[in-house]
């Protein structure tokens, strides 16, 4: 029998996978822009009306701000995500109690998602099928995908967003003849006062940046996270403005109103020649693609949040007692995405937990740190 | 017989016993010698008695049962004695008697200054006696036999605790041909045939660097298949060869005498519908491959190579891509991907359309559809796995018919029972151009074992498409997609070019020309990175 030498790895290690900050960036532009693929947009247009895109890009400047103070302060702590550095601030408890807070935002932000998928499914491409068939279906894929772990699920994000980018360019393109530049008028929409300060409010298309957080440990490096996190926000953003433009483009002011799923109904415009009458089943296709890995990818990260705040060995056990949790909230609490929406605490808290408490915890950190060092000098 | 076990065997009709009962014992337990459990041999070293030794090898041998083993007593000049061993059909039986029978019986009288100097006889008898390439000396007795096994003489001479392997290897076998599963109208038309050493000539006879080594390995407890690993020393990653060398090296096993079984004996998961290591019979494409930075095997008895690491790109390569220029190497690709894309997906999405979102075809071809199928009995997922199984049963039976009954078979299955089943009405003829269509495109695959693969896929697909529609399909995407990232080959994620960091002058899918390709694979990490020069056509440089 051959001795095992050293050996040393020449490609990744499945285990203690790193993520480059390419994986990053990508991860964090799909999980941003996955919301806008469902009834984000027509909530914007409810608050600002034609102005919808204005306030889209005007968050999106905000929250390039808060991220930017964010980043640097999280230079100096170095590569520590929000669990480890509450553990450093307050011991065990704190630990536990900011993980339970990052856990119910998580939750909350996927239970929402996972709730309208197989609702759009069934309603638009299998109406005479049972929701629980296709729920199962989806349950399976995605427990699997989070069972394989991080590093697949990084991967395949390098492959899926040029395709997803690729198909969405295309479909800006074959939507042009349909745009009418009439319906983007008044271009202010609603008011200077719902876009600028109702618009806060909708800071929660960002929420996806606590995931950032809690990935820093599995980062090389911290300029990395920074780069890619401003990358993330500035294609989002990007996304996000050209989406709401589009719609509001694509349908006058009182009819977008009405169209549950903006994406899907623009979808629906795209007609080229005969032939290809109904081009929103290519979109259907990328459409359960993102979900599922958006699904796959925050189930996981669920699982590593509890593993890692009550110092578990494993986290694949959890998988499916978590994703059942998640189910049993997102069908119990009624319509999560209109309880998102409707309850302004709800969104409020998310956006404290995901866009504050790290700054706040992070600055303490810093400051604690400061202190330490000048006791160290007193004594 | 008690009342369970006889209501057992009324239930399941249980065979009635015969008179006459064979059974294989569990354990022999007079093996004299297991190699298996590498006991100490009864004579470990050779001994200066003749007779113990013929003694010895004559059981080990299981002479007389054993027909073809040949042991020849020789008489030298000086009446001393001596004996030869060997099987009859693996030597080269001129090689023997004219240059060793005839040698040995032509030596002169060792004289007394021999006697009292005996350690020089052997060395004396091969460097002036032994008109042979290849001799040596060894003490070891089990040495001897590992080569007479292997086709080599053994000799033994009276008074010698030393003994010779003479190595007059010669059998029949099979000359070099052409590729039978990688045929390509450019290139080199020459295949892999059973020969290990023919095999790795021909490798070497393309890469002619004395970096290429040859390291020996044996594989097999019993059958002890000889092979060797090729790589060039100063390109690949001493990681990988430590890896591939190791994992060679650990597999216990007693039988294993095919390069296909090694592959599935290193591989990393089993159940993957995808293989992970790549098998060829072409000595270029082994040749290209170490010069990447990869790691080859051969064994003997063995037409093919397996290369380690490979990607999904490898195996969407076909060997005549590197021969042809880039636009109509990618063209070729594109056409395969389609096709592949047309074997997996196809039928999956004709049911996905039929059976749940008839409103995403043109309302005439819907009409067309229903039409053909209009006095068809069965449901058309139905349909399908009956055309797709006989589809498949035609492939089976046209590979294990001869050649011309094969081709004429596939013509008969193809065209006869699809016009038959569609004038019996049982299957639509959209279905024929359905089930044909996948066909075609699992024979444009490159890899064999890809389209085993895809025929694989395709069930699982259909199965999927048949419940949930166009929605199963994705999920069935999303679940491989995600199965293949999760999947390594030796160090390197299989989907490699495309989920870590490529330069862009290295092929993905496409290729790009071959000026081009001015580094090896990243993902090999490579001692030496660089391929060619930034300016490989020095000649586009301005003349001084």
């Amino acid at each position: 029998m051959a001795k095992k030498e050293e050996i040393i790895k020449i490609g990744d290690d499945m285990e203690n996978f790193q993520l480059s900050k390419k994986h990053i960036r990508d991860i964090m532009t799909h999980l941003i822009c996955v919301k806008l693929l469902f009834m984000y947009p027509r909530h914007l247009i409810e608050n600002s009306g034609t102005g919808a895109w204005i306030q889209v890009f005007f968050m999106s400047l905000i929250v390039l701000i808060i991220y930017h103070i964010t980043t640097f302060v999280y230079q100096k702590t170095g590569l520590y995500n929000i669990l480890e550095i509450s553990e450093k601030i307050g011991g065990k408890v704190l630990k536990i109690s900011v993980s339970i807070l990052v856990l119910i935002s998580f939750i909350l932000n996927v239970s929402a998602t996972i709730r309208s998928y197989p609702e759009v499914v069934k309603m638009v491409l299998l109406p005479t099928t049972p929701i629980e068939i296709i729920f199962l279906a989806f349950g399976i894929a995605v427990v699997y995908a989070a069972f394989c772990g991080i590093a697949p699920l990084a991967k395949i994000h390098r492959i899926f967003l040029p395709l997803a980018a690729g198909i969405f360019l295309l479909f800006f393109i074959f939507l042009l003849p349909k745009l009418h530049t009439n319906n983007l008028f008044p271009l202010l929409g609603n008011g200077v006062n719902k876009i600028f300060i109702n618009g806060l409010s909708s800071l929660d298309i960002y929420v996806d940046l606590l995931v950032l957080n809690i990935l820093i440990p599995r980062c090389k490096k911290v300029s990395d996270v920074k780069n890619a996190g401003f990358f993330a926000i500035f294609i989002s953003g990007l996304f996000a403005t050209l989406i709401c433009l589009l719609y509001t483009l694509a349908f006058p002011y009182p009819m977008s109103q009405n169209f549950l799923y903006p994406v899907y109904q623009m979808a629906r415009l795209i007609k080229l020649g005969e032939f290809f009458q109904r081009m929103e089943a290519f979109f259907e296709f990328i459409w359960s693609l993102s979900i599922l890995l958006y699904s796959a990818f925050y189930l996981k990260i669920i699982c590593l949040v509890i593993a890692e705040a009550f110092d578990l060995k494993y986290d694949k056990p959890l998988l499916i007692p978590v994703f059942s949790i998640i189910t049993y909230i997102s069908f119990h609490l009624g319509d999560m995405r209109e309880l998102l929406y409707n309850n302004g605490w709800i969104g409020l808290f998310l956006i404290f937990v995901s866009l504050f408490l790290p700054l706040i915890l992070g600055g303490i950190n810093i400051i604690l740190k400061k202190r330490g060092n000048q006791f160290e000098i007193n004594h | 017989m008690n009342p369970f076990s006889y209501f057992k065997k009324f239930v399941f009709f249980s065979q009635p016993e015969t008179e006459i009962k064979f059974e294989i014992p569990q354990k022999e337990y007079h093996i004299i010698y297991d190699v298996r459990n590498e006991i100490t041999p009864l004579i470990p070293k050779i001994s200066k008695d003749i007779h113990k030794n013929i003694t010895y090898i004559k059981k080990r041998f299981s002479v007389p049962e054993n027909n073809d083993v040949v042991i020849r007593n020789i008489h030298l000049k000086d009446e001393r004695r001596c004996f030869l061993i060997f099987y009859d059909g693996m030597v080269n039986t001129d090689a023997v008697n004219e240059g060793i029978i005839k040698t040995l019986q032509e030596l002169p009288f060792l004289d007394k200054e021999f006697e009292e100097n005996i350690e020089k006889i052997p060395s004396y008898i091969i460097e002036k006696f032994v008109s042979h390439a290849q001799a040596q000396l060894t003490e070891k007795l089990e040495d001897i036999i590992e080569e007479v096994n292997f086709g080599s003489c053994g000799l033994f001479v009276d008074g010698l605790d030393i003994g010779f392997i003479l190595d007059v290897r010669s059998w029949e076998h099979r000359s070099i041909d052409r590729p039978q599963t990688e045929q390509s109208i450019y290139g080199p038309q020459e295949a892999f045939s059973e020969m290990l050493r023919t095999n790795s000539a021909l490798v070497r006879k393309i890469l002619k660097t004395e970096k290429l080594i040859c390291e020996g390995v044996k594989i097999g407890k019993v059958s002890l298949t000889r092979g060797v690993l090729l790589y060039l020393e100063d390109v690949v990653n001493s990681a990988l060869i430590k890896e591939v060398r190791y994992r060679i090296n650990s597999i216990s096993i007693d039988y294993c005498i095919s390069s296909e079984e090694v592959a599935m004996l290193v591989e990393e998961k089993s159940f993957l519908p995808s293989n992970q290591i790549l098998l060829t019979e072409r000595p270029d494409r082994v040749a290209r491959a170490l010069t990447e930075g990869r790691v080859a095997l051969i064994l003997n008895g063995n037409p093919h190579a397996l290369i380690f690491p490979t990607n999904i790109c490898e195996l969407i390569y076909s060997a005549s891509d590197s021969y042809l220029r880039a636009p109509y190497a990618n063209f070729t690709i594109l056409i395969r991907l389609i096709a592949m894309g047309i074997s997996v997906l196809l039928p999956a999405f004709y049911l996905a359309v039929t059976l749940f979102h008839q409103e995403m075809i043109p309302t005439f071809l819907l009409y067309a559809i229903s039409a053909s199928r209009e006095n068809v009995p069965f449901p058309s997922v139905i349909e399908l796995l009956l055309m797709d199984i006989a589809f498949e049963m035609i492939r089976e039976a046209g590979i294990r018919m001869p050649n011309p009954i094969g081709s004429t078979l596939g013509i008969v299955g193809g065209l006869i029972l699809g016009q038959a089943a569609v004038t019996a009405k049982i299957v639509s003829p959209i279905m024929i151009i359905v089930i044909a269509l996948t066909g075609l495109g699992s024979f444009a695959t490159a890899d064999y074992s890809l389209s085993w693969t895809n025929r694989i896929l395709r069930i699982f697909f259909i199965i999927l498409a048949s419940i949930l529609g166009f929605y199963g399909v994705a999920i069935g995407i999303f679940i491989y997609a995600v199965t293949l990232a999760n999947q390594n080959s030796f160090g390197i994620p299989f989907l490699s070019p495309f989920i870590k960091g490529q330069k862009m002058s290295k092929k993905t899918f496409f290729i790009p020309p071959i000026w081009k390709k001015e580094h090896k694979p990243e993902y090999l990490s490579p001692k030496k990175d660089k391929d060619q020069e930034k300016i490989s056509m020095k000649w586009r440089k301005k003349k001084k």
